[in-house]
């Protein structure tokens, strides 16, 4: 097993680089000047090309390609065209952002999926399946920003439950360390933040849980009615145990491996695919970072935040892959 | 005679099918005495596992349904017990062994899991003497060795996994073993280990067996008496013996007939003619007139009641009624 974790690990390197370049040479085949981008539109050929000189675009592509790989291998994902802050420590904010809705909208996905995908099955072609299937065939098919639009309306606007946008009540004053805004309220015992994060952090981590769940829901309960079928269920029935026993223990374990590899997935999505949503409830997240670079050509940061997304989203799958091997002892990594 | 472990009567259990109604028991009647091993033979598909599994409280609801009759088991019936009272019978009182010994443990749990799971489910005892009557099963199943139980399924071979659910059938000492095909997956010398097995945890433990099977060699090795059935109905029940010797039912004597035997210089084996009938489409008469040789007029209008041909012998067929009008016995109480 830790000798499978550490091959795994090496095979990345491949993985990464491949990734490296094609983000690389997508960022540069998009047309416009980033020399324009910084001394604007009025600036002189010499200015431009100055610029162009002291940021290496003069150089041929693969000496660019060259340097840039070795500034990421020393950690330094580049400079923002913009802000000329650091993108490794500008990032850092948002990413934490991200993850934090990111896992909310997966732990709502993964409870509720799961559980509806198990009752769907255990009562097959009863109205609680109709009716938990209908619930996950509108859950695939509600667009995000719909669903979003709709929580505000009736949520924040109507009834006035939830906050419509934002991360947290700036009068509150407060200012986390990892940008966790749960864990960091949690662990500061400040329970009045806490609550607020909280609340704002429902209605865009539902309209992001949706679509996952749903799918999470219907590949639950086809693994499940699979698994109900074997005849160690059966074993389980005649021993005694009570359903709950013989679906939470001996079905969901045995059914949960393609459940999980779909979760690994719709989780690296969400990662990259909430710009609706964070757009929607002004969630400062690393969607919107991206989205707003590519607006203002910042060409450095749209590179290294697609490659960091791209790295996450890689790094999930292969926690999945090793979790496998956890679950069932019959995947002996070691031998393949 | 004693209070029998196991008493169907008149048992009828259909499937209510889109298709159509499937008659998969109907009618059976079968008594398991104390420490009796009984065997439960028919073809494919003639309601021998249907009817464990009744006996289990384990027939999908619906589209199965008890339609007729009772299973009274230590007294109790158990076709009027919840859901609840089931399950305290199931695995306690009677357990019940399966044909898969690949299959029918759980793979992604280690083999001690599944014992200790078996009895902490009816005793509430700590898990670290739980796993101490863990080892003592399994060394009365012929596993000696203690890592077993760290072992997941995988790492068993066919007859091993069998000794196993053995070991987690009988370790709560149940009244009724129920043993569908237990060998039939198995090597020919597994086979006798397996079988050797549960005629010694009988012997001991004084558990009744009812073992279900379509192989009449492990029927004649084991049972004490045999039940054979035809189409949801008892064909032919006698002891052992007498089966063998002097089969009454003309499908029993079919069965008998196609054993292969090994002084026997016919190139064709014989088969009992004809397919059994579509459960959708049961002919009118003896379910069995079909494909009976000796059929006669009456056999295709009426449907044979079970009777008497001899002490503990009994047979469903119309060439049986004269015989039991010979000796002076009726229908079976």
């Amino acid at each position: 097993m830790l000798a499978y974790t550490i091959r795994r690990i090496f095979m990345l390197i491949p993985v990464l680089i491949g990734m490296s370049l094609v983000t690389f040479a997508i960022v540069h085949a998009i047309p416009g000047d980033p020399a324009k981008t910084i001394a604007g539109e009025k600036a002189s050929p010499q200015e431009l090309a100055e610029i162009r000189h002291n940021l290496g675009l003069d150089q041929p592509f693969y000496k660019q390609y060259f340097l840039y790989v070795n500034d990421l291998l020393h950690g330094n994902l580049g400079t923002s065209l913009i802000t000329h802050v650091p993108i490794s420590e500008e990032i850092q904010p948002y990413l934490a952002a991200t993850a934090e809705l990111s896992l909310a909208a997966m732990a709502i996905a993964i409870f509720f999926g799961v559980n509806l995908g198990i009752l769907s099955a255990w009562r097959q072609n009863s109205w609680l399946d109709y009716s938990g299937m209908v619930v996950a065939l509108l859950g695939v098919s509600i667009p995000v920003f719909w669903l979003g639009l709709m929580e505000q309306w009736l949520f924040a606007q109507k009834l006035g439950i939830f906050p419509s946008s934002g991360r947290i009540d700036p009068r509150l004053g407060f200012e986390g360390f990892s940008g966790f805004y749960v864990l960091d309220s949690l662990f500061s015992g400040d329970f009045t933040v806490l609550g607020d994060v909280m609340m704002h952090l429902i209605l865009p981590a539902v309209a992001l849980g949706t679509i996952p769940m749903a799918i999470i829901a219907r590949m639950t309960r086809s693994s499940v009615l699979e698994v109900l079928r074997s005849d160690f269920v059966r074993t389980a029935r005649a021993k005694g145990l009570s359903e709950f026993w013989v679906v939470y223990k001996h079905t969901l374990k045995n059914a949960c491996i393609p459940v999980l590899t779909v979760a690994g997935l719709q989780m690296g999505l969400l990662l990259g695919g909430a710009v609706l949503t964070e757009t929607i409830f002004s969630w400062p997240g690393v969607g919107r970072y991206i989205y707003d670079a590519i607006g203002q050509r910042d060409y450095p940061v749209i590179q290294s935040g697609i490659l960091v997304l791209a790295t996450i989203f890689v790094v999930i799958n292969l926690l999945v892959d090793l979790i496998y091997a956890w679950i069932d002892p019959r995947i002996q990594y070691g031998k393949d | 005679m004693a209070q029998p472990v196991l008493e169907i009567k008149h048992l009828k259990l259909h499937f209510f099918t889109d298709k159509g109604v499937v008659r998969a028991v109907d009618g059976l009647d079968l008594t398991v005495q104390k420490g009796e091993i009984v065997g439960l033979v028919g073809e494919s598909g003639c309601g021998k596992s249907v009817t464990s599994l009744a006996i289990m409280g384990l027939v999908p609801k619906p589209p199965g349904k008890i339609v007729d009759g009772s299973i009274i088991f230590a007294g109790q019936d158990l076709t009027k017990l919840n859901n609840k009272q089931m399950r305290q019978l199931r695995g306690k009182e009677i357990a019940m062994i399966f044909q898969e010994p690949m299959t029918s443990l759980n793979p992604l749990f280690t083999i001690g899991n599944q014992l200790i799971e078996a009895i902490r489910t009816h005793e509430k005892i700590s898990k670290k003497a739980a796993r101490e009557r863990a080892l003592d099963i399994l060394k009365k199943v012929g596993i000696a060795r203690e890592g077993v139980l760290d072992e997941y399924p995988h790492q068993l071979s066919g007859g091993m996994r069998q000794r196993v659910m053995i070991a987690m059938a009988m370790v709560l000492r149940p009244r009724l073993l129920i043993a569908d095909e237990p060998t039939t997956a198995l090597d020919v010398t597994i086979q006798a280990q397996i079988l050797d097995l549960m005629k010694s945890l009988n012997e001991e433990f004084g558990t009744s067996v009812l073992l279900i099977t379509h192989d009449l060699g492990v029927v004649a090795e084991m049972c004490d008496r045999i039940i054979v059935m035809y189409e949801g109905q008892v064909a032919e029940e006698a002891d052992q013996r007498r089966l063998f010797k002097n089969p009454a039912h003309p499908y029993t004597q079919g069965l008998l007939k196609s054993i292969p035997k090994l002084d026997e210089q016919k190139k064709r084996l014989y088969a009992i003619p004809g397919q059994v009938p579509s459960p959708f489409n049961l002919p009118a008469g003896c379910r069995f007139a079909p494909r009976c040789e000796f059929a006669m007029e009456i056999c295709r209008k009426e449907e044979p009641e079970i009777v008497k041909v001899d002490e503990k012998h009994f047979s469903r067929c119309f060439l049986n009624q004269k015989e039991a009008i010979d000796h002076g016995a009726h229908e079976r109480s």
